[in-house]
């Protein structure tokens, strides 16, 4: 039995839930992942809210429909060449009687490489995932958080089929300022919108997102292990401080689910 | 049975914690154990509290204390004075002297009354409970009960003294709401202390 033990119901640690959520705030990422046979550079920044808590003896907090809302910055380059074949209109010549053959030039079609404006998308989708309770020494601190055990399997596609319609949109624009493409128009956004696929940018997304979700802790308790009880008084009355010498969380059931903490202090 | 019962947030401090409280108060504090008028503490310092000698007789007295120790319901350290349902029992020793001065007697060089100490050791039990005062934890004393001092008439006089001396003292041994919750978040109180098996029970709502 510990000297000091403090429980909380459901609703109360959703409180410290959400204030661990809170003070994590809007986390950002960038780099650069493979979509298709290109590269994308993106950047992404990602914001945890929400969620009710279910505890689960002996160490478990499961966050049900927690909000994870993020935005997206996706800039993409790619050479038409790889998609459309360059070719060459060779030369034609016309025999003359006695004038030189009249030939036109050979033409030779080289794609340019095309860099879409930035894709700006944000977007929510909820999941759920189980937390592991966590109870340790931080430098000076005690700390009580709540870790991710599994990262969930995100349901992206509607994300994605407002990414792909946001690429072609800015492929269309794109492919309409390149010379003698006319013929060749219907050929590229077909052969690009299948690169573009949705299960292409949602296998692409995911493990983008997952990023944010790898390692997600929450911290719910964080105070010094040394606890002034009673603060000074007047020039005989020093400050009354305790130790907490250990500390330790977890989920307890009986006719109600708790989280508790338990400690054990020391005179100072 | 949960902890929080119909609150949201609970904290149950057991009677070890409760003496760890104790101890680091009075190690912070030591002047908290030692009283005395002018003849036994010249002045109040860390370690000793100045208080008046008692008036018209000028008698000179000083109380000291050991560290209490408290056992809360249940009876698990067999004090003379056991626990009752919602209540915890104090051991603390108490050392009495007065300052005797012979009438008519005075020193031979300054002509000052010849003082010399008496003491009394006294063995004693409190009962008492743990009251919330606000958004504080206080000690309030009930009971008091001297072991082994006769005629019993002598024994009641000591004890209304030794419970009005205690409870002065204790006074100041406020414990806030938030060192019993580990600072754990901004405490709302929700009704009274409970004392049993072993703890004081304290309920809160974090807002």
């Amino acid at each position: 039995m510990s000297e000091l033990e403090i429980a909380v119901d459901e609703a109360q640690a959703a409180l410290l839930v959400a204030r661990g959520q809170s003070m994590l705030g809007t986390q950002s990422r960038s780099g650069t992942s493979s979509l298709g046979p290109f590269d994308a550079n993106w950047s992404a920044s990602a914001s945890i809210t929400g969620g009710s808590v279910d505890l689960r003896a002996p160490d478990i907090i499961r966050l049900a429909n927690v909000n994870f809302n993020f935005s997206l910055g996706l800039g993409l380059s790619f050479d038409l060449s790889d998609i459309l074949p360059d070719f060459c209109i060779p030369q034609v010549c016309i025999p003359i009687p006695f004038l030189p053959d009249l030939c036109t030039p050979e033409v030779c079609i080289n794609w340019p490489t095309i860099t879409l404006p930035t894709i700006n998308h944000s977007g929510m989708v909820t999941f759920t995932s189980d937390f592991r309770l966590n109870a340790t020494a931080d430098g000076s601190d005690w700390v009580a958080d709540i870790e991710i055990v599994d990262i969930p399997n995100l349901q992206l596609d509607a994300i994605s089929t407002a990414i792909v319609a946001a690429i072609m949109g800015a492929v269309a624009l794109a492919l309409s300022t390149i010379p003698f493409i006319g013929p060749f128009l219907a050929l590229a956004t077909a052969a690009i919108g299948a690169i573009f696929a949705v299960s292409a940018i949602t296998g692409w997304l995911g493990p983008i997102l997952s990023l944010f979700l790898s390692g997600l802790t929450f911290e719910l308790y964080r105070a010094p292990q040394v606890q002034t009880v009673i603060p000074a008084g007047g020039a005989f009355d020093p400050a009354v401080q305790i130790r907490i010498t250990s500390l330790g969380a977890s989920v307890v059931s009986s006719d109600e689910d708790e989280l508790l903490l338990a400690a054990d202090i020391a005179p100072v | 049975m949960s902890f929080t019962l119909s609150s949201g947030a609970y904290a149950g401090v057991h009677e070890d914690a409760v003496n760890d409280f104790i101890t680091a108060f009075f190690q912070a504090r030591p002047r908290y154990l030692k009283w005395g008028s002018p003849a036994f503490v010249s002045a109040t310092s860390a370690s000793a509290t100045q208080i008046p000698a008692i008036p018209v007789f000028g008698i000179d007295y000083m109380v000291e204390l050991r560290r209490p120790v408290i056992d809360i319901v249940p009876d698990t350290r067999g004090f003379p004075l056991s626990p009752t349902a919602g209540t915890f029992t104090m051991q603390v020793g108490v050392t009495l002297t007065v300052g005797c001065a012979r009438k008519g007697g005075r020193d031979a060089d300054d002509g000052a009354p010849i003082v010399s100490r008496t003491s009394t050791f006294l063995e004693v039990y409190v009962k008492g409970r743990v009251i919330r005062d606000g958004n504080d934890l206080l000690l309030h004393l009930d009971q008091v009960m001297l072991k082994d001092v006769q005629p019993e008439s002598l024994a009641h006089v000591l004890e209304c003294m030794m419970r009005m001396i205690l409870q002065h003292i204790l006074d100041d041994l406020r414990i806030p709401y938030t060192a019993v919750f580990i600072q754990i978040g901004t405490l709302v109180p929700d009704g009274g202390i409970v004392m049993e098996d072993d703890r004081a029970k304290a309920f809160a709502t974090i807002v």
